[in-house]
């Protein structure tokens, strides 16, 4: 930055000729930058050897007057100097979560012979999540962990999770017989939340599922059966 | 200038595309709420008779008549694993079986069922209900699916036969009942 900054301030200087054996000093004083490039006018100057000397008493003049134009001449780079980049490492961590609560933890249901049963309560599910994400989705899932006994009295008479159904938020009972990434034929997606950074990567939503048990064609023996129904979501 | 119609293209296409490509991220899976179901299937057994009306008789002074329609009889249940047998009865309650009010009766012993269209059987066996009846059926069941199950229809052919009893020309009315057991 230096040395441009010479290079240009004696393209733009006129210097007398018999001056420029005293200004010499100077210039070579600034030249010592690297990359400085002497005036091809400065160098025939001096080579010629027609200037004249400076009175000893006009140096100092001399100096101070050129001095006064070098800092006054704008230069391209101004004074501008930027270092060496320093470089901190930052580490922020906001650990990913999805939260779910469901209440009542019991359903229970008072089957008969060969219909349709209502559970005694929907189930309320709040769901949380924060998600340090650009955007994604967050899939909420309802399922059994096997297809074949959602329900079972243990003594080998079950209920399959295709007579199980779900209403979520009122909506159609649906039977638990998709699939999910936690149980395949035995699930049902409850709710796909897509996320886009700024609006929604942390929020909490209440939902609620009422469930329903069809005995129709089970044949089944009177008893008491019972099965756990897991409730899970997955951002990605 | 053509290097910038392109570039109005290209680089919203450019910033769009990159706003809908999904970033490299692993899936995060939330805890896993569990919620308890119990469901009670209580033991049951259902009959359910027709037809509704009442089934009529046209008596003779002396002989045997027919009813209006034969009983139709569907028997249901749900039982537990230790139960053994459903049996079905139809009976009077006393030895009665039909009376015009005033003295005058039909006994069960004049009037005669025939379950299915098998041979007629007055109504004079006792059973868990009392003495005046018949069994109409005793199922077994043991097996797989006949702890819930629908017996039937079965039917009863109806017949009274007033042979020695002379009656009074009259109405004479009476209560077939049906009811089923398990065991």
């Amino acid at each position: 930055m230096a040395a441009g900054r010479g290079k240009i301030a004696c393209r733009h200087v006129r210097y007398p000729k018999q001056s420029l054996q005293q200004v010499l000093p100077a210039f070579r004083g600034f030249s010592c930058v690297a990359g400085y490039t002497r005036p091809r006018r400065l160098k025939t100057s001096l080579q010629s050897g027609t200037a004249k000397k400076f009175p000893s008493g006009c140096k100092p003049a001399v100096l101070l007057i050129l001095g006064i134009i070098f800092a006054l001449t704008p230069s391209k780079a101004g004074a501008q100097i930027k270092s060496n980049p320093g470089a901190v490492n930052l580490s922020a961590t906001l650990n990913s979560s999805v939260t779910i609560k469901a209440a009542p933890g019991a359903v229970t249901f008072a089957l008969i012979r060969n219909g349709v049963a209502t559970g005694s309560v929907p189930v309320s599910i709040t769901t949380s999540w924060v998600v340090p994400v650009l955007f994604g989705n967050v899939t909420e899932y309802a399922y059994f962990t096997s297809p074949a006994s959602a329900l079972t009295d243990g003594g080998g008479d079950n209920i399959p999770s295709g007579s199980v159904a779900g209403s979520f938020n009122g909506g159609a009972y649906t039977a638990f017989t998709g699939t999910s990434p936690f149980a395949a034929g035995s699930s049902i997606t409850l709710f796909n939340q897509f996320i886009l950074i700024f609006f929604n990567t942390s929020a909490t939503r209440t939902d609620s599922l009422s469930l329903q048990i069809s005995t129709t064609g089970l044949n089944l023996p009177a008893g008491t059966y019972t099965g756990v129904l897991h409730i899970q979501a997955q951002a990605n | 200038m053509r290097f910038s119609k392109k570039s109005l293209i290209v680089v919203p296409a450019l910033i769009v595309a990159m706003a809908f490509v999904p970033a490299s991220q692993a899936q995060v899976n939330s805890n896993t709420a569990n919620i308890n179901l119990t469901a009670t299937l209580g033991e049951s057994v259902t009959v359910v008779a027709t037809p509704a009306a009442p089934i009529t008789f046209a008596l003779i002074p002396n002989g045997t008549v027919n009813g209006s329609a034969n009983v139709s009889v569907t028997t249901s249940w749900a039982l537990a694993k230790t139960r053994t047998s459903v049996k079905l009865y139809a009976y009077f309650a006393s030895v009665n079986a039909l009376t015009d009010g005033t003295g005058d009766n039909i006994p069960t012993t004049n009037v005669t069922g025939s379950v299915n269209g098998t041979a007629a059987a007055p109504f004079t066996t006792a059973g868990p209900f009392g003495a005046n009846g018949m069994m109409v059926f005793n199922q077994a069941i043991g097996a797989a699916g006949t702890f819930n199950f629908a017996h039937g229809p079965d039917t009863i052919g109806l017949a009274i036969n007033t042979t020695g009893l002379a009656l009074p020309a009259a109405t004479y009315t009476g209560v077939l009942n049906i009811q089923a057991q398990a065991l």
